[in-house]
């Protein structure tokens, strides 16, 4: 068999075109009658520095042939039996293992990355949390509303019903009431909760907001904000590493990746927390259809299709409200204030502190 | 195969012989030829042959480039790339980077013989490492020194910039080392000749232009980048055979001006013709014993280009970049030229190494091979 090929000697930049014969175990590389090399086809290695044209090379010799027929060299390559392989060097040699570990600690990283953060968090003290509230709170000193007596008194009475269980964890809470102009309640690091003026002219009456301060309460005892912080900053910081200079080529941004990512976690500890306040309003005989109205409402102004939930920070309020109302095992006894405290509790926020 | 007389829209004339691999034509320039335009170049038959670096010669061989890779290979390359580079934390960007330079290069053919890239992603990995280790152990320096002596921490904002300006020469000359080292043809490698002498050179040629650069608000720059490539070029060599330089810094800086105010006054519609010129200049004015590059892009086409690249790649959300990179390549690989001859018999193979170090330091900053 007669193989057409073209011949490189590696001293000079001149190609010369040879027949290459497979003679027993040698490959003869012939060019007008000349022969230019009997390469034992045991020690014939393809050059992989060639990516497109299938170029051999034989033990430590500088030249080469480009075999001109791929299906020929497939043949040459069955025939010689032994490719030699490229040595691999040190570095790759630990390199691979290296990296075989680090996928599987990072899938398993990402997949388990809740007990990750869970543990993260349980690191931080609550006077660290404290620290960083301190700052958040100076930075928003000016949209703190002044409660008056009874206004604190009524507010204290619910959140006292709501730790009637346990109420060594009451001093662990405190709660302010924002002249922000957004229809929310957040949890702040350091066991803050902050109600915004906005949510407290829409709540119809105390069981409403008790079911948002439950949730909320929930969110502080399972130290969601700062496992949120610690996620956010591990998704990111691990994408961007990974996405390094191919970020450009991505469909979506490394930091929309991971939020996108954090939002599945968020939508759990949503859930977490609904669990929770569940359990404590049951628990504290607050009915739960004030927060299931809640929901009901809520659902009307967010409302997210099933298929872009993926994309939502909360599960489904639809989902919430029926869930709050199915639990539900009659009215709340006894009442947690009266309607004069309620009213007067409404109507606060009329005055804002003075600015710094 | 003999075609014969097969002429163009202009009459200059291209013959091809059996002889000649088909990317090889040879222009005959009839007598009326000396006052025609030349249709590759646009330049003058006259311009050609009054060319004081080339023989006066009546005719001119030009050696065609060619770029073969296929925008669905490219997009497979891409996606291994992409997900292999995720999953490891960026670690096998090095590797990445290696399997797109093979392809390339694997890709690129002159006088029908392919290119190698024979460089690895374990010595990019390396030199990456050191590169590494190198910013660390500066930065621990300097923290150090910073507690130790506090009155020194004040100079840092005045050291820090210099430090920025050696990085990037040591990265310019030898991340092109590095690269021209590792790229093959005909199994003869390609270099670039550097030693301590050399080395103190350029970083003097590149401190120098890049501080009169900033003092003179950028007049200086294409003086800078023109002594900045014929200091390269002129070092850059296939096997043992060296490439020069002929453009003249004024020139290029008249061009340089001309383009930057034509981009001005046409709110940057000029650019593709702008970065044609320029590189058609510095293409012209690189050699090769007694051949020249030519580059026969037209704005226009580039224009053509950078628009559906722009619209493509948003339009896709990045899905169509390999399509549009391949674009890319073979439109400037096609584009590019050899005017003249030149004897490979006078090439003979001779040792060439580069760092990889210096090649990591300007991954980011997309220098090219050099011509």
């Amino acid at each position: 068999m007669i193989i057409r090929g073209k011949y490189f000697d590696g001293l000079s930049a001149v190609s010369r075109p040879v027949d290459l014969f497979i003679e027993g175990p040698i490959l003869r590389i012939e060019s007008e009658s000349e022969t230019l090399g009997r390469w034992p086809l045991n020690s014939i290695f393809r050059d992989e520095s060639h990516s497109v044209s299938i170029v051999i090379g034989c033990a430590a010799a500088a030249d080469r042939v480009e075999v001109l027929d791929p299906q020929i060299a497939m043949a040459l390559k069955i025939n010689s039996s032994v490719w030699a392989k490229r040595d691999l060097g040190p570095a790759t040699r630990i390199l691979i293992p290296g990296l075989i570990v680090l996928i599987v600690v990072v899938a398993l990283g990402v997949w388990n990355s809740r007990i990750l953060t869970r543990y993260l968090a349980s690191q931080v003290t609550p006077e660290q949390e404290r620290k960083v509230l301190g700052m958040i709170e100076k930075s928003k000193e000016q949209d703190e509303c002044v409660l008056n007596e009874k206004q604190s008194a009524a507010l204290d009475k619910m959140l006292t019903r709501l730790f009637s269980q346990d109420p060594e964890k009451r001093k662990n809470i405190s709660v302010k009431i924002l002249s922000i102009d957004a229809n929310n309640a957040f949890t702040l690091p350091g066991g803050a909760i902050w109600i915004l003026k906005p949510l407290l002219r829409d709540v119809k009456n105390p069981s409403e907001l008790a079911g948002v301060l439950a949730h909320e309460i929930e969110h502080v005892e399972r130290r969601h904000v700062i496992e949120s912080v610690i996620r956010a900053a591990i998704f990111t910081g691990l994408l961007n590493a990974a996405a390094g200079d191919v970020s450009g080529f991505m469909l979506i941004d490394p930091n929309t990746a991971a939020q996108i990512l954090g939002m599945k976690l968020s939508r759990e500890m949503e859930q977490e927390a609904d669990d929770g306040a569940l359990k404590r309003l049951l628990a504290t005989g607050i009915s739960p259809i004030g927060a299931s109205e809640f929901f009901i409402r809520l659902e009307k102004v967010n409302y997210t299709p099933k298929a872009l939930e993926f994309l939502s920070t909360h599960p489904d309020s639809g989902a919430r409200a029926k869930r709050f109302w199915e639990a539900d095992k009659g009215k709340t006894d006894p009442p947690i204030m009266t309607d004069e405290e309620w009213k007067d509790l409404k109507s606060s926020c009329e005055i804002t502190a003075p600015g710094p | 195969m003999h075609r014969l007389f097969y002429v163009e829209s202009r009459p200059t004339v291209n013959v091809n012989f059996d002889f000649m691999t088909p990317n090889e034509e040879t222009r005959l320039t009839p007598k009326l030829g000396d006052l025609m335009t030349d249709s590759v170049n646009g330049s003058t038959v006259e311009n050609v042959a009054q060319d004081p670096y080339l023989p006066p010669s009546r005719t001119t061989t030009i050696h065609h480039f060619e770029y073969s890779g296929d925008g669905v290979e490219m997009a497979l390359l891409f996606l291994k790339n992409i997900l292999l580079t995720i999953v490891t934390l960026s670690l096998y960007r090095p590797w990445a980077r290696t399997n797109l330079r093979r392809y390339v290069w694997g890709h690129v053919a002159f006088q029908s013989d392919r290119a190698s890239y024979t460089g690895t992603g374990e010595e990019l990995f390396k030199g990456w490492a050191k590169l590494f280790g190198l910013f660390f152990a500066i930065f621990v320096t300097i923290a150090l020194v910073g507690k130790i002596l506090p009155f020194i921490a004040i100079l840092a904002p005045f050291v820090t910039p210099f430090a920025y300006i050696a990085l990037f020469a040591l990265a310019t000359y030898s991340g092109l080392r590095y690269r021209l080292s590792r790229t093959k043809w005909r199994e003869i490698k390609f270099g670039v000749d550097k030693d301590k002498e050399s080395t103190r050179e350029f970083f003097q040629l590149y401190c120098i232009g890049v501080l009169l650069s900033v003092v003179t608000f950028g007049i200086y720059y294409p003086w800078f980048k023109n002594s900045e490539r014929t200091f390269l070029t002129n070092r850059m060599r296939f096997g043992t055979v060296h490439f020069s330089f002929t453009g003249q810094s004024g020139e290029y800086a008249a061009l340089f001006f001309k383009s930057i105010f034509l981009c001005i006054i046409t709110l940057g519609f000029y650019a593709p013709w702008m970065i044609r010129a320029l590189t058609e200049y510095r293409l012209n004015n690189t050699r090769f014993q007694n051949s020249r590059f030519l580059f026969t892009l037209k704005g226009g086409d580039f224009l053509i280009f950078a628009i559906c690249a722009y619209f493509g790649t948003i339009l896709t959300l990045g899905l169509a970049s390999p399509w549009i990179y391949n674009w890319g390549l073979r439109l400037f690989v096609s584009n590019v030229k050899l005017e003249g001859d030149f004897d490979l018999t006078q090439v003979s193979a001779a040792p060439s190494e580069g760092s990889s170090m210096g090649e990591e330091a300007v991954l980011d900053y997309d220098l090219d091979l050099g011509f």
